[in-house]
């Protein structure tokens, strides 16, 4: 059994608990033990909190890290910002020891104190690296091979400094079945992180775009491993929906289509919560489930 | 900027007022330690799942939360972008 820290961070457990429940389903049948982090907060998110105060954005990831560290396990995440974050200050802190010991002096009140004694690692990694994609290979129950599909890793994935993280998403991906479409464009950020500046230039110059190249590559849903890009796509869908641009593409977190691969229902796993709704693919499923 | 940049470059102008899109997601981790608010609704389609109501993060435990808020005013974070503990909102 490998043992993990469960790290969910904000949007899943708050506004997105089907990529919860779904990798909660498909653990087990890959040997996964999961344990969470109680007491754990935000990561904190990087786009602000590290951009107001470098130092309260390093103190709160080292406090979620010491809480990890007192659990014993590695630290599984599944969003791309809190990965980001909580990958970016361990290395942060275990690289410069007088900024570690500025920071724990900063979490002695709580008895808490960051050493780095176990990793961050982005769920893809773990899947791919510990888990094995053929073993996810194997405990596929389902054919998906008619539906195809746009992979957006997301583009924090891409700072994996090994850089195997966006690879692991696409070789996971490729062994449940499904058929990638090649839209040209997966390297482009989904325009998250735009929106604090400009909702407008968000949607239209970088999330459009990205979802006019999906759709012409003959896409049939999104398949991502970051809660904000979820959210980015499917805000964008409902936007763009008023203005008379309908693409009928939804989003799927990557450990919803692994689920669905291995056998659990569409209602299960809470697909029929998703904003953009999956009619037309379930209506493909029904044949095979 | 960090304190150490503030010592380096001490005629930099400090973050005062914040940018407008900042203050919701800002003002949420303060008060929840969390950025979205976990509304009853998805409290519920939680269960329905069969997940707990509230995860055992800050959402539910009071104790992490009060750890936030003083890890946030050791750090001053909640006076350099003019934040009143008492009213709960920006002073701006």
């Amino acid at each position: 059994m490998l043992k993990y820290s469960l790290f969910l961070g904000c949007y899943i457990p708050s506004m997105q608990p089907f990529a919860e429940i779904a990798f909660r389903k498909i653990a087990p049948q890959l040997d996964l033990e999961l344990k969470d982090i109680e007491g754990a907060t935000c990561c904190p998110v990087p786009e602000i909190v590290r951009l107001i105060d470098h130092d309260t954005w390093l103190v709160v990831a080292a406090r979620n890290l010491a809480l990890a560290e007192e659990l014993g396990n590695d630290i599984l995440v599944m969003c791309n910002g809190c990965w980001e974050t909580l990958h970016e200050a361990r290395s942060e802190l275990l690289h410069d020891e007088k900024l570690r010991e500025q920071i724990n002096s900063f979490l002695k009140f709580s008895g808490k104190s960051f050493k780095g004694t176990v990793k961050v690692k982005h769920y893809s990694q773990v899947l791919a690296e510990d888990v094995g994609v053929e073993r996810i290979r194997e405990n596929v129950k389902v054919d998906l091979s008619n539906i195809n599909v746009a992979v957006h890793p997301g583009c924090k994935l891409y700072k994996c400094e090994e850089g195997n993280a966006v690879k692991y998403m696409v070789e996971i991906v490729e062994a449940l079945g499904v058929n990638i479409v090649d839209y040209g464009i997966m390297r482009v950020c989904c325009g998250y992180p735009l929106m604090l500046a400009s909702v407008d230039k968000a949607i239209h110059e970088r999330t459009k775009w990205k979802l006019d190249a999906m759709k012409k590559a003959g896409a049939e849903m999104i398949v991502v491993a970051c809660p904000a890009c979820y959210d980015q796509f499917e805000k964008a869908e409902l936007a763009l929906k008023d203005e008379g641009l309908e693409y009928n593409l939804p989003v799927i977190h990557l450990s919803e289509l692994i689920a669905l691969a291995f056998g659990f229902s569409p209602k299960e796993i809470g697909l029929d919560l998703h904003g953009v709704p999956f009619n037309h693919i379930f209506k493909e499923l029904e044949d095979v489930l | 900027m960090s304190r150490a940049e503030t010592k380096k470059y001490p005629l930099r102008k400090e973050v005062k007022g914040l940018p407008r899109q900042f203050k919701s997601p800002l003002k949420n981790i303060f008060m929840l330690g969390h950025v979205p608010r976990l509304s009853g609704f998805l409290q519920r389609t939680r269960a329905k799942l069969g997940l707990e109501k509230k995860p055992p993060t800050a959402y539910s435990n009071e104790k992490a939360l009060n750890e936030l808020r003083k890890i946030i005013s050791d750090l001053e974070l909640d006076s350099r972008v003019l934040w009143d503990w008492k009213r709960k909102r920006f002073k701006y």
